[in-house]
């Protein structure tokens, strides 16, 4: 890094930015920025790019996988003159935006679908997922979305931006240094054990910063609050016994269960100091009150949450280093390369190769008000944007001046959803099946939340009395297995083992079930007498819920509300998840029928007649199911998957991905069922390639599949001299595994 | 001084023995001795070469399994206290066929953490480090390949069979020195096999290298040669006689059985084989041990696939000589509570529980540590998880004290400082 300061170029433009020319597109802008950075190093810019070259990277980088056949052509055969910039806006509205984008949020927040690493943080995970895919389809400015999550609370059911916390459930200090690395650029995680070594941050700085949310509790406490439930424990009628008491807080666990990691409560909670704070200008374990650590300080008022001031703080345009962090981000996704590397790691020397330019950007992206789409369309719209990739890589620690972008790998997600794109038509529409499965999810949380959260606390400790009663009737069966079990390992009597083993599974289902008997419906019933009272009394009172589950089960009952209820949950087993299911039935019919229809139309225009046609076809729609966007797969992908091998991140870190070699991801592309499910006979890639009339037309279309242009003479004459050596090899599943095992393939250039 | 002297000559012998692949053999003292040399004043010569660490997944009942109390006490439930050859070396009777292997097992039962959550536990027990979102430590495989690299030039240096998502890994180290990952142990490697007929591959390969030498002499960049080079690698993997080291198959029915069916029992089994043709590092991971309701139905279930499992390897290794230089570390994220809850279970217990070790230079039938009569705390010798992992490490020779820098320049050690208990070795 050249060891210009930032501050410096700061103080010498107007508003401490470069200013942005409202004549001039800022696309020119930027072109001429960079052009005087490279000048300044004797340095010149890459050759422009074609259209093919253009259509493929721009395709990759705002929709995240390659351009279809047809959407090649389509651009390519379009005369009008501006066709780039026409292309560049409509990708930024489409699904694929929000597809791709996703994981760049992803990736800086660590989101996961279970999102604390256990299935009852699912619906959570889930929620949270769909919050940052609708702030990007709608296109929220960056510092909403930012402030939303920063003070975000309540249920998940509500609002899914309480993941944000959730996420670093029971680590507060560290959410802190979360907060401070993704949208500060700024590493303090040192201090939280220790004064910053090789940066000016205090471990008191760090208290003070991470006192803001600390406060921000993702609990599993009692709905009703600790204090009242005590309280009424100590009311109640018959003195409760201290094992009683004791037993209860078990009980209340077992309720709660379903719906922890689901909460999250604003206090002003502070933080104390470690009982081996080593410093002198505090005494340890004492308290910390909030202060921010740089910039205009953020201003406390007792109108409002620690947290808000917080968030002001955090989001301000005289924040020294928020917008700037996203704006070299951005840059980053577009160019593979940030102005200041590493992006999240700034320090008060750290300068960017081009200043002036990160300075404009800066400037820039305050100006349309953090608006992500304007900015990124700035950038891409670029001269700068459209120029060949570089051909020498960019050593780490030097500075890169942008004659073009560098050249990349795709990430996984990029090379998976290529390949989705090549198997299955649309790949852009969002999966309905997968979004059905959130609401799933999200919906049985809401459930038991809604039939507890009304209950007061007294109620609360009945419940929890007739969930040790049920305990106790069950532990009898637990017992008797136990002893079954004794006797019949003295005689290694498998059967009688495997016996004793059912009866106690069985005991365990009946527990959750009867909780969701006793417990659950009951709240529930309360909620929709009262809804139904209030309805007739024409009050205003609405609650969107329980309208919702007062629809469904009117129908169920041909008006009768009660009687709905009764047959949909009946008298035996849980009745979370039967109710989920009436809640959601019509939704499921409507998608079941459309996936009917669906395939009958493409088995028509297909042709899919023969009984091996309709192999292949029932292949190709069981491969479809699993070949979905990689931001409709679990998050991350499991062990062992495609997107892992190919490096995408565990989401454990921040921005963990990677896009380095390895011989799995070879042995995944040589030997793995990738290549032959492109090359099933009615994937994409199979229909496009069949369309040719000849050997020729045929290559020129999985070169346009592929690679977004016609195979060059060299290549089709390689191909046609392979093939007279043997022409068993000219099969759509040989073209298909050749060329994905090419570097031309993984690379975006 | 004396015994390292020896037990390096006996270590290259035996080396020289198992090991598989003459260039590998060529290239042995280097790889192994040189790690950390000069760096570490504690390193030492390793007393082994090879790790199978079985990780128990949810958190194992120490009372019901390597350390039970007297018969009849109200912690020890119906479970029947079983004694072994060893003096003061118990099981309960969850562990009969384990129990004939006394003599060769180092048990330690005064584990403690200070993590009572499954992931936090499950991730100190891995890595040394409590858990944080800001960075990622690695895995003591990671660490061993950090220090020591690659045993055999083809194969993969560091499996992990049956894990979890959550699994460390390489942590902040270069993810390629992640384990790979197998769910099914009978499964082989993931996508090693030629789907291809042998001459169509190497006619398409050929073709696709072909197609791609304008791109790639257009771009000689770090990481396009990265890629030409992973294929190789790939095809060389495919093609390396030592592939058979996945693959069960060649292992006779009966040792299948005697492992146990199971995905665990074929899975310890599947590391034998691998440790025998040079994979350095094998995790065989096994749950749930998370028995809050109905221990003792569930718990001897589990255990009775464990001591199946862990007899037979035990037993495989010794009659063929590895046991010596082949570290077997049984492991868990923390022990359970003496206390029988409600739904007659038992509920996380981190402050005291079991591990075991055995081979790899560890004392043979030795009892360290203790707790007091209800398995509730830890009466002397207490070892923490730095310390199982220090020890582990010291077996290994790796250079506990050498300060890796992680990318965002903070300093850790392998094991973080834990102490490795000399008491287990001799």
């Amino acid at each position: 890094m050249k060891p210009l300061l930032f501050s410096v170029i700061l103080l010498t433009l107007n508003n401490g930015l470069q200013a942005v020319d409202n004549k001039v597109s800022p696309s020119r802008q930027i072109d001429e920025l960079v052009e005087k950075g490279l000048r300044a190093q004797s340095l010149e810019f890459n050759e422009p790019i074609s259209d093919s070259v253009f259509v493929r990277r721009i395709y990759l980088d705002i929709n995240g996988r390659i351009p279809t056949k047809a959407e090649t052509e389509k651009f390519l055969n379009s005369e009008d003159k501006n066709k780039r910039n026409n292309l560049i806006d409509e990708l930024l509205n489409s699904d694929g935006y929000v597809s791709n984008f996703y994981h760049l949020w992803a990736d800086m927040l660590r989101a996961r679908t279970e999102i604390n690493g256990t299935n009852l943080g699912s619906a959570t995970g889930r929620a949270y997922e769909q919050w940052i895919k609708t702030a990007l389809r709608e296109n929220k400015p960056y510092d909403v979305m930012v402030r939303e999550l920063l003070t975000a609370s309540g249920h998940s059911w509500e609002n899914g931006a309480v993941g944000y916390y959730i996420r670093d459930y029971g680590m507060p200090l560290d959410n802190t240094a979360m907060t401070a690395q993704v949208f500060l650029g700024t590493q303090i995680v040192c201090a939280q054990c220790h004064n910053h070594p090789f940066d000016k941050w205090t471990q008191m700085d760090y208290y003070h910063l991470a006192a803001f949310t600390y406060g921000m509790t993702s609990t599993n406490n009692l709905p009703q609050g600790i204090k009242e439930v005590q309280a009424a424990i100590k009311r109640f009628p018959e003195k409760l016994d201290d094992q009683t008491q004791k037993d209860l807080k078990r009980a209340f666990s077992e309720i709660l269960k379903p719906v922890r990691f689901n909460n999250v409560t604003t206090t002003d909670k502070l933080p104390q100091l470690p009982r081996d704070y080593q410093y002198n200008n505090a005494k340890p374990k004492s308290t910390v009150t909030p202060a921010s650590i740089m910039g205009p300080k953020a201003v406390l008022s007792p109108s409002q949450p620690n947290v808000e001031s917080f968030a002001q703080w955090v989001t301000s345009k005289d924040n020294p280093r928020f917008t700037l962090v996203m704006a070299n981000r951005l840059w980053k996704k577009a160019f593979g390369q940030g102005l200041i590397e590493p992006v999240d790691d700034l320090k008060d020397h750290t300068a960017a190769s081009n200043p002036e330019l990160m300075s404009f950007l800066e400037g820039l992206f305050k100006q349309n008000d953090f608006d992500m789409k304007a900015y990124l369309a700035a950038i891409f719209k670029s001269k700068t944007y459209q120029r060949a990739v570089s051909l020498q890589e960019v050593p780490i620690g030097t500075p890169y001046y942008f004659p073009g972008p560098v050249l990349r790998r795709m990430s996984a997600e990029q090379v998976w959803d290529s390949i989705v794109s090549m198997i299955r038509e649309n790949p852009d529409l969002p999966d309905e099946e997968w979004n059905l499965s959130a609401r799933e999810q999200i919906l049985r949380r809401q459930l038991i939340g809604e039939s507890l959260y009304k209950q007061d606390a007294k109620q609360f400790v009945l419940n929890g009395l007739e969930v040790l009663k049920v305990q106790k009737e069950l532990s009898e069966k637990i017992d008797a297995a136990v002893t079954k079990l004794t006797a019949a390992r003295e005689t290694n009597d498998l059967q009688k083992i495997s016996e004793a083993s059912a009866d106690v599974k069985e005991a365990r289902r009946a527990l959750s079930d009867q909780i969701e008997r006793r417990i659950y419906l009951k709240g529930l019933k309360e909620g929709i007498e009262f809804t139904v009272s209030s309805a007739k009394s024409n009050s205003a009172v609405t609650d969107a819920f329980f309208n919702e589950l007062v629809t469904t089960i009117r129908e169920k009952g041909n008006g009768d509300a009660m009687a709905g209820m009764e047959a949909i949950v009946d008298d035996e087993g849980g009745i979370v998840a039967k109710l989920v299911r009436a809640m959601l039935a019509d939704e499921r019919a409507i998608l079941a029928e459309k996936q009917l229809e669906q395939s009958k139309k493409e088995m028509n225009d297909w042709h899919v007649e023969k009984k091996n046609s309709k192999t292949a076809f029932n292949t190709l729609k069981a491969t479809s199911a699993r070949m979905v966007r990689a931001s409709e797969l679990p998050s991350p992908a499991p062990l062992g998957h495609f997107l892992r091998e190919f490096g995408q991140s565990d989401r454990e870190l921040i921005n963990n991905s990677n896009n380095q070699a390895s011989v799995t991801q070879a042995l995944t592309l040589l030997n793995g069922t990738v290549p032959a499910a492109v090359a099933n006979p009615y994937s994409v890639f199979s229909r496009n390639m069949k369309e040719g009339a000849n050997f020729k037309e045929r290559l020129d279309n999985v070169y346009l599949t592929m690679f977004s242009r016609p195979a060059t003479v060299e290549e089709t004459t390689l191909f046609s001299e392979a093939w007279k050596s043997d022409p068993e090899g000219a099969t759509v599943s040989g073209i298909a595994w050749t060329l994905l095992n090419t570097r031309q393939f993984i690379f975006i250039n | 001084m004396e015994r390292n002297e020896f037990s390096r000559r006996h270590f290259v012998n035996r080396a020289a023995k198992t090991f598989l692949g003459v260039s590998a053999l060529a290239n042995l003292p280097g790889q192994l001795f040189a790690a950390g040399a000069g760096a570490s004043t504690l390193k030492q010569l390793p007393t082994a070469k090879q790790v199978i660490y079985l990780y128990m997944s949810g958190g194992m009942s120490h009372i019901d399994t390597l350390d039970p109390k007297k018969p009849g006490t109200e912690v020890m439930g119906p479970n029947k206290r079983i004694s072994t050859a060893v003096d003061g070396m118990f099981f309960t009777d969850n562990l009969r066929r384990l129990k004939q292997h006394a003599p060769k097992l180092a048990v330690i039962n005064s584990m403690t953490s200070t993590q009572g959550a499954h992931q936090q536990g499950n991730y100190f027990m891995h890595t040394s480090y409590e858990m944080r979102s800001s960075i990622k430590h690695p895995a003591m495989g990671a660490w061993t390949l950090k220090f020591q690299g690659k045993n055999h030039p083809e194969i993969p240096a560091n499996v992990l069979i049956g894990g979890d998502s959550n699994h460390p890994g390489s942590g902040f180290l270069e993810s390629n020195l992640s384990p790979v990952a197998l769910t099914d142990p009978s499964g082989g490697l993931p996508n090693a096999k030629m789907r291809l007929e042998e001459e169509h591959f190497n006619f398409h390969l050929n073709l696709a290298k072909k197609l791609d030498t304008p791109f790639i002499e257009k771009y000689n960049q770090k990481n396009v040669r990265a890629y030409s080079a992973m294929y190789d690698d790939a095809v060389s993997l495919m093609k390396s006689r030592d592939l058979k080291a996945f693959d069960l198959a060649d292992e006779p029915d009966g040792l299948k059985d005697r492992y146990g069916r199971e995905n665990f029992g074929q899975g310890c089994l599947l590391a034998r084989r691998l440790v025998e043709h040079g994979v350095r590092f094998v995790e065989v991971s096994f749950g749930s041990w998370d028995t809050h309701s109905s221990n003792f139905v569930t718990l001897p279930e589990k255990a009775d696939v464990l001591d199946e499992a862990l007899s037979a390897l035990l037993w495989d290794l010794d009659r063929r000589g590895m046991l010596d230089d082949t570290l077997v570390v049984l492991a868990t994220e923390f022990g359970r509570t003496p206390e029988i809850n409600t739904n007659e279970g038992r509920d996380h217990h981190p402050k005291a529980f079991s591990c075991l070790l055995a081979g790899g230079g560890i004392k043979r039938g030795t009892i360290y540590g203790k707790t007091d009569e209800r398995g509730d705390s830890i009466l002397e010798n207490p070892v923490t998880i730095p310390d199982l992992n220090a020890t582990i490490g010291y077996a290994l020779g790796l250079p506990l004290d050498q300060i890796v820098y992680s990318p965002s320049m903070r300093p850790f050690t392998v094991a973080d400082k834990g102490k490795p208990v000399a008491g287990l070795f001799g």
